[in-house]
């Protein structure tokens, strides 16, 4: 049965076979000159006191196609499993009737379909792993500069993820072509049901393993920012956190909030800001195009804190140090609330706390 | 014999039916929301101190959404190529219903010539609507986006030509290998290579791209990174960046796109290895960064170093996104030519 199984799956291990060789004679020939390519650039970085542009990017932009092709090759690989080795592997047997010919055979239904699925289904699952590991080995160098294991581009394709993926999309083909019983209904089923799923999991369920960490970070030091969003005549304004740099963590959200956890109303970011009202001449106007990349902004224009005869409760500004601004500092009837940023990530390994005062929890 | 191939066509055409509308729905809905989103935050920035943090705000919230919009633009014709051209003549080869078909009163040509003619049509037609949504859905982000030679082959004409190509280079190589399982895989690596092929050689030779020189700022110690797109007017495509000597001559190692090199600021002056040396500019003083930074540039200045910036202007986008649909169209018809002789002479 297993020889049966190994002579019906061969031209397809040929292929699969010839794939992954190519890719690592391919990875094994670029992979040593990536290595070459980011140790230059790190010792010219070390040499320069950390002041050269190498050390921004020591990596740069060596074998970009290789890079897309790689991300898109073990993206789509369990996908491709999942069609052309799960999908046909019952499907073909019942579509064209060979299943009869083994069925009367010494061997039993439950053994022909065990053995069958159980080689290919092995098969495939090494082949993606197989791919994954030599892509992930590929990337160490990339990835060292871009801290960002969680990120699209690296989570779901490298370690042993895929091979996860392969063995679902495998056994999805394998259940389509049972179902449908014709080839490429099932094979076009496998493709939407495991595109379908990936999606869900990426985007639903992966961010739910674990309950994410939390750090607040006062709003004042180099390292905090904010941004306002939704200017103008249109909508209120509102303050945006920018997401703290992390290293290879994945920062699920961040937001601007007062003492006591709230996010500040549009009314007090305006009354705190009025500049950033409409028609009111901004004290710094950059020109579309000149304009710095996002980042941290400063808050010049915004008053420093509200009148303390105020009744509202509304968030003094900015703390920017809190020596400029103590957290006890008498306001009347309104309470007086150092504003925080808080960062909720994601992080298997504890991290560095930014030396600001800011602490870890979770 | 149209409506016969219509009637084998119907379930993949109400497959594509269902999946048009989706989409339709999906970039009706969210494309409202944005165009919103962009009149609210982006267009009123011009009043406010920094436009920046506008667009990033926007351009980061739909990121995710653009990015899988892509990517249906860009799979789209590879999955018709798949799915409708390979197991066209290959499935009826590999059941032998092409027996029925060639022994009434239609010719073999004719039977091809209708099949490739109704499902190529369609085909383009499916591949363009799924690129004319995803255009309009994302040009409020291609207005504030990095130009529009970023997204190329996943707006405008060049879907159509894509998907064509793809249907008919699946028939023809079903036609030769009889089978649609392997038809299927040998159409899927074949139309990948050649659309790699022409992204990568092709693409920046159809027009000779455009050369910006201008005396080579220095942005920091090692001389290993020209100041990325020195020269490049925005929106345009970067093809080459390099430094070169008053002689013309590409100065300094290349490796993997960057120039790498050492330099060196002592008391024989400041030595640019393989470039040259300025032995009068000696650091005086304590030393600082800033000051052997000064000194190089200083330097950079006597050796008369050039960056040069190979790009494509963004007005070429057009021009650009018409040849590349008139190619791949031209190939498609050439593989249809070929999946018809086939059938005509070597079938038997």
């Amino acid at each position: 049965m297993i020889a049966v199984s190994w002579r019906q799956f061969r031209p397809q291990a040929i292929v699969g076979l010839t794939g992954l060789v190519v890719v690592a004679v391919v990875l094994a020939l670029t992979g040593p000159n990536l290595v070459h390519v980011y140790d230059v650039n790190l010792a010219a970085c070390r040499a320069s006191g950390g002041q050269s542009p190498a050390c921004n990017n020591p990596v740069g932009n060596t074998f970009h196609a290789l890079q897309v092709t790689l991300i898109a090759l073990v993206l789509v690989v369990p996908a491709l499993i999942g069609m052309f080795w799960g999908a046909p592997l019952i499907a073909h047997e019942l579509e064209t009737g060979t299943f009869r010919l083994a069925w009367t055979q010494s061997v039993s239904r439950r053994r022909w379909l065990f053995v069958k699925t159980g080689l290919v289904g092995l098969a495939s699952a090494l082949t993606a792993g197989l791919l994954s590991l030599m892509s992930t080995w590929w990337f160490s160098p990339i990835d060292k500069v871009s801290q960002s294991r969680f990120g699209p581009a690296n989570f779901g394709l490298h370690g042993f993820v895929p091979a996860g993926y392969a063995a679902f999309a495998f056994a999805l083909g394998v259940t389509a072509g049972l179902v449908f019983r014709r080839t490429l209904p099932a094979m076009a089923v496998t493709l939407v049901g495991f595109v379908a799923t990936r999606l869900a999991v990426t985007y639903w369920l992966r961010p739910h393993y674990m309950s994410p960490a939390t750090l607040n970070a006062p709003l004042s030091g180099a390292d905090v920012g904010f941004q306002i969003a939704g200017p103008g005549t249109v909508s209120p304004v509102s303050m945006v956190a920018n997401a703290p740099d992390l290293p290879n963590a994945w920062v699920s959200s961040a937001a601007v909030v007062d003492s006591a956890g709230r996010a500040p109303s549009s009314s007090a970011v305006q009354h705190a800001c009025p500049n950033l009202g409409a028609g009111v001449a901004p004290p710094l106007r950059v020109r579309e195009g000149s304009a710095p990349s996002g980042g941290t902004r400063s808050a010049s224009g915004c008053r420093r804190g509200h009148s303390s005869s105020s009744t509202t409760a509304s968030p003094p500004w900015p703390p920017s140090t809190t020596s400029s601004w103590p957290t006890s500092r008498p306001t009347g009837s309104g309470r007086s609330r150092p504003l925080r940023r808080r960062s909720s990530w994601f992080s298997p390994s504890r991290l560095p706390v930014p030396a600001c005062g800011s602490s870890a929890t979770g | 014999m149209i409506w016969l191939a219509v009637r084998q066509f119907r379930l993949q055409a109400a497959v594509a039916l269902v999946a048009l509308v989706t989409l339709g729905v999906l970039v009706a809905v969210l494309g409202t929301q944005l165009l919103n989103d962009y009149h609210a935050t982006v267009t009123g920035c011009g009043a406010l101190a920094d436009c920046s943090a506008a667009t990033n705000a926007l351009g980061s919230r739909y990121d995710q959404w653009n990015t899988w919009f892509g990517v249906v633009v860009l799979v789209v014709p590879g999955l018709l190529g798949i799915f409708w051209g390979a197991p066209l003549l290959a499935r009826e080869l590999e059941s032998g219903t092409f027996r029925l078909a060639w022994t009434q009163s239609i010719s073999r040509s004719r039977w091809t010539l209708t099949k490739l003619g109704l499902l190529g049509l369609a085909s383009m037609a499916v591949a363009g609507l799924c690129s004319l949504f995803v255009t309009w859905w994302a040009s409020p982000l291609d207005h504030i986006g990095a130009g529009p030679f970023s997204t190329f082959d996943q707006r405008g004409l060049v879907p159509v030509g894509y998907a064509l190509f793809a249907f008919a280079l699946g028939v023809a190589v079903g036609a030769v290998i009889r089978r649609t399982l392997p038809a299927m895989a040998a159409t899927l690596v074949a139309f990948v290579g050649v659309r790699l092929a022409v992204y990568e050689w092709l693409r920046p030779r159809y027009m000779a791209p455009l050369t910006a020189r201008s005396p080579y700022r220095f942005s920091g110690p090692g001389l290993n990174q020209v100041a990325i797109g020195q020269g490049l007017r925005p929106g345009g495509w970067l093809i080459s960046q390099s430094i070169e000597n008053p002689a013309g001559h590409v100065v300094g190692q290349t490796v993997g796109g960057l120039l790498a090199t050492t330099i060196n600021v002592g008391p024989q002056g400041v030595t640019i290895a393989g470039v040259g040396s300025c032995p009068t500019l000696k650091p005086t003083g304590q030393q600082s960064i800033a000051k052997s930074n000064d000194l190089v540039q200083r330097c950079v200045n006597q050796l008369h170093l050039t960056s040069v910036t190979t790009y494509q202007p963004s007005n070429r986008y057009w021009p650009f996104q018409i040849y590349e649909t008139l190619l791949f169209v031209v190939a498609a018809l050439a593989v249809g030519a070929f999946a018809l002789w086939w059938v005509r002479r070597r079938l038997n």
